[in-house]
């Protein structure tokens, strides 16, 4: 018996078909000529004789093709159906790059086909696409602005910012600010800024016209603004006999409150506002693409007041004036460095500086939050485009993968009997694997900035990874403010903040992680490196608290005493008996 | 014996009538013609499936694989309830048409 089928199937072309009904007219054509054959044989007929008659009753495949398709396409759809299927077929007809449109076009009918079948998945569908092309775009935009575009000042690689190298002393990781004797001494001496100036950042109430409201803002001296290189928008910048003298009374707006606060008005200059309750002269507006440097909040400094620095502090001790200096011309960070440590020599009491990267500054800040830059963040088209380009390769990667992975699937196995279900190996599923393993790895980096310590027990070891624990700087009183319950030992007591005699309170997490079963107080903590920064004893053990939100488990946590030196922004926990909102009031 | 455009007009009305009795398969709508007409109605295959898919498309008539013990398997065709509709409605168009003619030619006087 001839293979009916296979001679059906070479001869008769049915392109623009489902695949089924294809496969269903071939067999059931085979099937006919089958029939005819056996006819032909039984009735005497020599076989190769009643082949060629049963072959003969389809003397034009071609037209026979075409007038089976006709038949399909044009009796049973609309005509719109009709006229996509019959273009469909005579491009079918002009080889491989009309078969490829033709197919193309399938697929997305198709698609649109079943998506409208089912609206709930097409909801889910966009959804899905619109958050997940969103929160890229977002955190690209993000680090776009943050990271990558270049700073916005003149000739920005000049730009550095200065720091009091740690001692054994320090809470901010090993960078401290400057104190404002340390910051006038250098400054008398230095040969190797052009400009550099200090400044602090802090929060101002903003009175007079309009609801009082808090604003960010920046004290800084004049030397600051020049080595930024800011030029203002309207009016002048203040100059260093101004922002040395503590009643000049002068102050420098943002673009962004002039435009939101005082409607853009374009006399603003020379008029006068309420801040912090003391009334001051409006000098500048600074210009729209002004950002403040390694400045950690979601909106920029409103206000720029002068730091009248000769007349703020004379403690050595109190390292909080941030300095930014832009180096002269030619001159490198490590001459700079040089240059400060001669001066330092000179100097004696002075503590050593160091210069690094202004780039450095912004980037730090980026870590635990903060974004500067942030509210001129928009969407530009190069992240767009990204994000787009993302969307599309991550189509083609997600259905790549699956449709070479069905391609193996065998599919008369599936269609026999015998074998239930098909398999398509193993690779797919570790593919899925490393997928997971990757969005897990960005929230860790998105979510981690704690400090590494190593709890007693544990030897230090450069290459052993410890881990992280949430670190908390806190006055006594702070658990029982926060309501935080006491589970052994005692809270912090102001002796624990002395240099040497570090008491400090441990959450539970910890304590069960690094001690499990055993009493965590008199046990003995120190920071993770080489050359500990501080070394303590447990005092006392509390209860966990969700530091990062509802979802998110409890972390281990250590509390140390305050350290009001070294921290810049601190804040305040009351536990009022009364309405909070009221005492508030009371001031 | 007739021509192709005369047997056309009627092969789906033959196809709805063999139909409307029994389930039936391709090849034995074909022979059933064949045999009730003694020979003288026989479709070829190139004219008979494109009939026969066009109808199933229209909805008048389904199809459905079907296997029988000892047997091939075969694709069995059968009525829908608008086959049912179209077989009376072609019937009565039929019996109209030719009596009609009948009357023209006056098939009583043969």
């Amino acid at each position: 018996m001839p293979d009916f089928k296979r001679i059906v199937r070479q001869h008769l072309p049915l392109p623009a078909m489902k695949r089924w009904r294809e496969e269903k007219i071939i067999e059931e054509l085979a099937l006919q000529l089958e029939d005819l054959f056996r006819e032909a044989v039984v009735r005497g007929v020599p076989e190769e004789e009643a082949l060629d008659r049963t072959l003969a009753e389809i003397d034009d495949w071609e037209a026979f093709a075409s007038a089976i398709v006709d038949a399909e396409i044009l009796s049973r759809y609309p005509r719109s159906q009709a006229w996509f299927d019959g273009t469909e077929y005579a491009l079918r007809r002009r080889g491989s790059i009309g078969a490829f449109c033709a197919d193309l076009s399938q697929d997305v009918r198709y698609a649109f086909r079943t998506l409208r079948r089912s609206p709930l998945f097409l909801g889910l569908v966009i959804v899905t696409l619109a958050l997940g092309i969103g929160a890229n775009t977002a955190i690209f935009s993000v680090l776009r602005t943050v990271l990558l575009r270049p700073l916005p000042y003149p000739e920005p690689d000049r730009l550095v910012t200065v720091w009091t190298p740690s001692g054994t002393w320090p809470v901010t990781g090993g960078f401290n600010p400057l104190s404002a004797p340390d910051w006038l001494d250098y400054r008398e001496q230095n040969t190797t800024f052009e400009d550099w100036g200090a400044y602090v950042s802090q929060t101002s109430n903003l009175s007079g016209e309009g609801d009082p409201v808090q604003v960010g803002s920046i004290a800084c001296t004049a030397g600051l603004l020049q080595a930024l290189g800011v030029a203002p928008a309207l009016g002048r910048l203040f100059g260093e006999k101004e922002a040395e003298d503590p009643g000049s009374g002068v102050v420098l707006v943002s673009h962004g409150l002039w435009q939101s606060r005082f409607g853009a008005d374009p006399d603003l200059v020379g008029r006068s506002i309420l801040v912090n309750r003391q009334s001051r002269t409006v000098i500048g507006v600074l210009p729209a693409d002004f950002r403040f440097p390694n400045w950690q909040s979601l909106s920029e400094p409103a206000l720029l007041l002068p730091l009248p620095v000769a007349s703020s502090g004379t403690d050595r001790g109190a390292y909080y004036l941030r300095v930014i200096g832009r180096l002269g011309p030619g001159v490198t960070v490590e001459e700079a460095e040089a240059d400060l440590k001669t001066i330092a020599a000179r100097l004696g009491g002075a503590a050593g500086l160091l210069a690094a990267w202004a780039g450095l500054g912004p980037l730090r800040g980026a870590i635990p939050g903060g974004l500067p830059g942030l509210d001129r963040l928009g969407l530009d088209a190069p992240v767009l485009l990204f994000a787009l380009g993302a969307s599309l390769l991550t189509a083609l990667l997600f259905g790549i993968v699956p449709a070479l992975s069905t391609s193996r699937i065998d599919l008369s196995r599936i269609f026999r009997e015998d074998v239930h279900g098909a398999t398509t190996g193993r690779a797919p599923s570790r593919f899925l694997g490393l997928v997971v393993v990757t969005q897990f790895a960005l929230v860790f980096v998105l979510g981690g900035w704690t400090a590494g310590v190593l709890a007693e027990g544990e030897t230090y070891d450069p290459q052993a990874d410890r881990g992280y624990v949430h670190m908390t700087c806190a006055t006594p009183g702070y658990f029982e403010a926060m309501g935080i319950p006491l589970l052994q030992g005692r809270g912090l007591l102001p002796e624990d903040g002395i240099a040497g005699h570090l008491g400090m309170v441990v959450n539970r997490t910890f304590a069960e992680q690094a001690w499990p079963g055993e009493n965590p107080v008199g046990k003995r903590i120190r920071s993770n490196d080489a050359n500990p920064w501080f070394e303590a004893e447990v005092v006392g053990m509390v209860e966990d608290i969700r530091q990062r939100g509802l979802e998110m488990p409890p972390e281990r946590g250590i509390c140390l005493n305050f350290f009001p030196t070294f921290q810049s922004s601190r804040w305040l926990a009351l536990r009022t008996s009364g309405d909070p909102v009221e005492a508030m009031r009371l001031e | 014996m007739f021509s192709p455009e005369l047997k056309k007009g009627s092969v789906e009305l033959l196809i709805l009538t063999l139909l409307s009795e029994e389930p039936r398969h391709g090849y034995e709508i074909g022979r059933l013609i064949e045999s009730r007409s003694r020979g003288d109605l026989k479709f070829r295959v190139t004219s008979f499936y494109p009939i026969l898919y066009r109808m199933e498309n229209r909805g008048w008539i389904t199809s459905r694989w079907v296997e029988r013990e000892g047997e091939r398997r075969r694709n069995y065709y059968r009525l829908t309830p608008k086959g049912e509709r179209m077989l009376t409605e072609e019937r009565r168009k039929w019996r109209a048409f030719t009596a009609a003619i009948d009357l023209v030619i006056g098939a009583d006087r043969a």
